[in-house]
């Protein structure tokens, strides 16, 4: 029996990496949070709002995931599309200016500092539903979530390829919660910048085929334009970061 | 209404970093999608110009912001 039978095709495969890849860096951004909370106001308060965020997330994609299927296909590979290469675009141009050491990489433990220090100035733990614990923690899975779901949903949607988007993303919960459960601290390991620079290229190269999908605008090789819409845009990127890095610094971003 | 506030400036700024660079974007996408096809250039090379100039809007904003 072949890979094709299985529905194991190149697009889907690209997507399930794109989804995994995407979804490991906000996965690392909340699970950053939940642990600050956990540590300095308790893990029960950091647990339940974490819990109640994926609840709300789960509800979210529960009530307008249906809602998908209305949708004329041209016109969600149109709009998802565009909004994937804004995403995709804007992840990449950060990450071309932190790899030419335009701006300063992601720092998982200065983060995890910033919000350990946020969360003691506010004072000892307000009992067993501590307030404080409870809302920084829902947040940060909220936020961070929304993020997932929105890449998994526009990765997914237009190319019908929701399952290895889900999957992929899936995994990458996965294997965060097992990780941070066993390590008990920031992942700072996670080479967060390579992750964003290879999303960035990926989410950027989906778009821009869903874009061209949904306006009539044939691709040559058809599904396999994807993979020269990636390298495509790997090699601007990279051409990017070498005139970034012969250029004096002048813009520092947040 | 605050966190909603704080979810809604979240949720552009997903999208949007700096500005000029999403708007170069969005303004490229119509044009190729909107008008490239009414030039009459062989119909096979739209979609790749389209990503063409994505590609160079991309280079162009990393030199704008890395030159003094």
């Amino acid at each position: 029996m072949d890979l094709m039978s299985w529905g194991i095709t190149t697009p889907s495969v690209t997507v399930a990496i794109a989804a995994f890849l995407a979804s490991i860096v906000e996965f690392v951004e909340a699970l950053t949070i939940v642990l600050a909370v956990g540590t300095v106001r308790g893990w029960r308060p950091a647990l339940i709002g974490a819990g109640a965020g994926a609840i709300l997330l789960v509800a979210l994609v529960a009530v307008f995931g249906p809602l998908l299927s209305e949708v004329p296909i041209n016109w969600l590979q149109l709009v998802v599309g565009l909004l994937l290469l804004l995403f995709g675009m804007r992840w990449l141009r950060k990450a071309v200016l932190r790899s030419a050491g335009i701006i300063a990489l992601h720092d998982e433990v200065a983060i995890f500092a910033k919000e350990t220090e946020s969360l003691q100035i506010r004072g000892a733990p307000m009992g067993r539903w501590d307030p404080i614990a409870l809302i920084t923690s829902f947040k940060a899975v909220v936020l961070e979530g929304l993020e997932v779901i929105f890449i998994v949903i526009a990765v997914g949607s237009a190319g019908n390829t929701l399952v290895p988007a889900a999957v992929g993303a899936g995994t990458a919960l996965f294997l965060v919660v097992i990780v941070g459960v066993v390590v008990h601290r920031p992942l700072a390991q996670v080479p967060e910048n390579t992750l964003k620079f290879t999303v960035g290229v990926l989410l950027s190269g989906f778009g821009i085929f869903w874009i061209g999908e949904g306006a009539g605008l044939p691709w040559p090789g058809e599904d396999l334009a994807i993979i020269g819409l990636i390298a495509g845009f790997m090699i601007a990127a990279l051409l990017a970061v070498q005139i970034a890095q012969r250029s004096p610094v002048s813009e520092k971003l947040p | 209404m605050n966190w909603i506030n704080a979810a809604l400036g979240e949720l552009f700024a997903l999208f949007v970093d700096n500005v000029r660079f999403t708007v170069a974007i969005l303004a490229w996408i119509a044009f190729g999608t909107l008008e490239l096809p009414k030039l009459s250039i062989n119909m096979g090379w739209d979609a790749p110009l389209l990503f063409l100039g994505c590609a160079i809007i991309l280079v162009i904003s990393v030199w704008r912001a890395a030159k003094p």
